[in-house]
């Protein structure tokens, strides 16, 4: 499609083509990035300590900033998709509906400090919405958005990104990836061109020595995550298996909290309620959960997914199997929240190694 | 509204374009007429209040939409009219949830929102030349009747048309003044059918269920269609009857209805499996529903 014609090959489409641009960021500036982007006036969403756990929030001072967490409680998709947003709203004005369209929504954000799991679940959603139909809300905000994350040097047991093709450094999704490769230098990967622009009005980062390599400074974590289950052998598996008995036992803990969904990076759906004033009202589209029997039930009564264990079938099938046959990617970046948050102890990574390893222990049943 | 932070880095959105966009923004409509089908069950005709979109709007039969009811909420019904009729829309709910209950408090000439139109519809191309036989139970016969209209429009195009409807009593019947003028058509022949205990002493239609009705009318399957909607359990008894009587499971056509808030694929609850009802419905052969799980 691009011009055959070398010189009309923009600098920038060179760049893209010659893969990430390598710099270095003193370790001891990292506040002072922060600092940067709330200069250039953007809303900076960072780690930031909420009583004891570690949320991601909008910050205005870097000091707020706390980057020592594996993972924070919440994942940053709210700041592309909030938990509630107005769609539009509308005015009864002497009796006539005048529906007012919502377009004031798009202010510039960063996401600071995130892991490179929270950065690949933007990219992934990216598929759902622009499938089709344009959804401008998610579109419009994701490309307003900055994401400067920093790899991950260390794990806990729920963590799981190597299972599922990624890794604690990889690059997926990230505008800049920081990794700090000795005790006061970040090399700092630009993937995108929105990152060189921002990296380049910093002034905060230098010029990287050919030599610099990030493989070394997170062998240990990644040797730490190894492999958690074969994921290569989960959908051939749920493709065969919507009815198998597993279903009843891996889920029979659930109690359909949903805090699964609300902590996941990936975890998208919504619903659309009306709210109304004497004069006018909104239409407001809010987070929703597949773990809840509401979602599905018909007006009738009748529900397709009338029990949990049908509702956490679906959620699993959703991810690892639905979503790779419609748009091409699994839906789970292995951040690890569902595992760590669940109050039953419904632990995915274990249901995925079991899946893995049914073959194996049971033979195939075809 | 040029913002500060604009200057960050370049890829900022300005705000006011493509203000058209919005695909959850709703367009206004009219009702214009409201029939009290049943006792719970109400049918009203739509034209839009900007007579462009309204002269520029067009579907197909089988299509659904989304119903606004301001400050309410906002409920998935099929366009019930045909694709044929160019000057209004139709569509027919029962009072059963928040949204239907303040729709039916509506009067005519009160304003709702419409989004649409959304999914796919019947093959019509596909129906054409054949005999087509349509079933339908209670408060599904809307989403056959757009396609009864429709064929009844293009009569030539169609050989025989044989309609079968049933309902629980003689009152759960819809849309009985368009039964009686299909019954006094000869190039239609129809059944209607209440469950026994819902007749009334005048009642002239037969009593039994749908499937063991159909069983006794045996349709010919020879060059057929059978379009099919009604209640799970309904569908569930009626298949196999069709089967036995020699309709391959591709010429069986149904509409699905599971859940719905965008209509657009995005939300995410109305998937049965991979399959999204509202991006890759709502209209499904047998044959594809077979490939399906139960989940709808």
């Amino acid at each position: 499609m691009s011009s055959n014609n070398p010189e009309t090959v923009s600098e920038r489409e060179v760049q893209k083509k010659s893969g990430p641009i390598f710099k270095v960021l003193d370790a001891r500036n990292l506040k002072a990035l922060v600092q940067k982007g709330l200069e250039l006036g953007c809303r900076v969403f960072a780690p930031v300590k909420d009583d004891k756990l570690v949320t991601f929030e909008q910050v205005s001072s870097p000091d707020q900033v706390l980057l020592d967490g594996i993972t924070t409680r919440m994942s940053p998709k709210s700041v592309v998709l909030p938990r509630t947003e107005k769609v539009f709203s509308y005015k009864i004005r002497k009796g006539e509906i005048v529906v007012e369209n919502k377009d004031d929504f798009v202010v510039p954000a960063i996401i600071f400090g995130c892991r490179p799991c929270d950065a690949a679940s933007f990219p992934i959603m990216d598929r759902l919405f622009r499938w089709d139909y344009q959804d401008k809300f998610w579109n419009k905000r994701r490309e307003a958005t900055l994401i400067v994350s920093i790899s991950c040097l260390d794990c806990d047991d729920a963590c799981f990104c190597t299972s599922v093709g990624l890794a604690p450094d990889s690059t997926e999704g990230s505008d800049v990836l920081l990794t700090l490769i000795s005790r006061d230098q970040y090399l700092a990967e630009i993937m995108t061109e929105k990152g060189a622009e921002f990296v380049e009005k910093t002034g905060l980062f230098d010029e990287a020595g050919a030599d610099l390599d990030k493989s070394s400074a997170t062998r240990a974590v990644r040797q730490k995550l190894g492999k958690k289950f074969d994921v290569e052998k989960i959908k051939p598996w749920l493709d065969e298996n919507y009815g198998n008995k597993f279903w009843g036992e891996v889920t029979r803990m659930c109690i359909g909290c949903g805090i699964c969904t609300y902590v996941c990076p990936t975890c998208h759906c919504f619903d659309l309620v009306d709210e109304a004033h004497y004069d006018g009202g909104a239409k407001i589209k809010n987070w929703d959960a597949c773990q809840f029997a509401a979602f599905t039930v018909h007006a009738s009564g009748h529900n397709p997914r009338p029990d949990q264990v049908s509702r956490h079938r679906q959620r699993i099938m959703h991810k690892y199997k639905y979503y790779p046959d419609n748009l091409g990617a699994i839906l789970c970046t292995g951040c690890g929240r569902c595992v760590r948050h669940c109050p039953m102890e419904v632990n995915l990574i274990r249901i995925l190694k079991g899946i893995s390893e049914i073959e194996t222990v049971c033979g195939t049943q075809r | 509204m040029q913002n500060d932070a604009s200057t960050a880095y370049s890829n900022v959105i300005e705000s006011g374009e493509d203000a058209l966009d919005n695909i959850y923004l709703p367009h206004l409509m009219v009702i214009k007429e409201i029939v009290q089908e049943t006792p719970d069950v109400k049918s009203m005709k739509l034209v839009f209040q900007d007579e462009e979109m309204q002269k520029n709007f067009s579907f197909r039969t089988g299509q659904f939409g989304e119903f606004t009811v301001f400050g309410v909420g906002e409920s998935t019904f099929n366009i019930c009219s045909s694709q044929t009729w160019k000057d209004h829309i139709e569509c027919c709910f029962r009072k059963v949830g928040r949204v239907t209950s303040a729709l039916w408090q509506m009067n005519e000439g009160d304003i709702i929102g419409f989004r649409g139109p959304y999914g796919n519809w019947y093959p019509v191309e596909r129906m054409e030349g054949k005999n087509i036989l349509f079933i339908a139970g209670g408060i599904a016969l809307p989403p056959v009747r757009c396609m009864i209209w429709h064929a009844l429009d293009m009569r030539t195009k169609f050989k025989n048309i044989t309609i079968l409807y049933g309902a629980r009593t003689v009152a759960d019947l819809v849309f009985k003044r368009e039964l009686a003028q299909w019954a006094n058509r000869d190039d239609v022949t129809i059944v209607t059918t209440v469950d026994p205990g819902g007749e009334t002493p005048d009642w002239k239609g037969k009593v039994g269920l749908v499937p063991i009705v159909l069983k006794g009318m045996a349709p010919s399957s020879d060059n057929a269609i059978a379009l099919v909607c009604g209640p799970p359990i309904m569908i569930k008894f009626t298949l196999p009857v069709l089967l036995e009587l020699g309709f391959a499971k591709e010429d069986i056509i149904t509409s699905l209805e599971n859940r719905m808030k965008c209509g657009l694929g995005k939300c995410g609850r109305c998937n049965v499996g991979k399959v999204y009802v509202c991006k890759d419905g709502p209209i499904f052969t047998a044959s594809q529903v077979a490939l399906l799980p139960e989940e709808y």
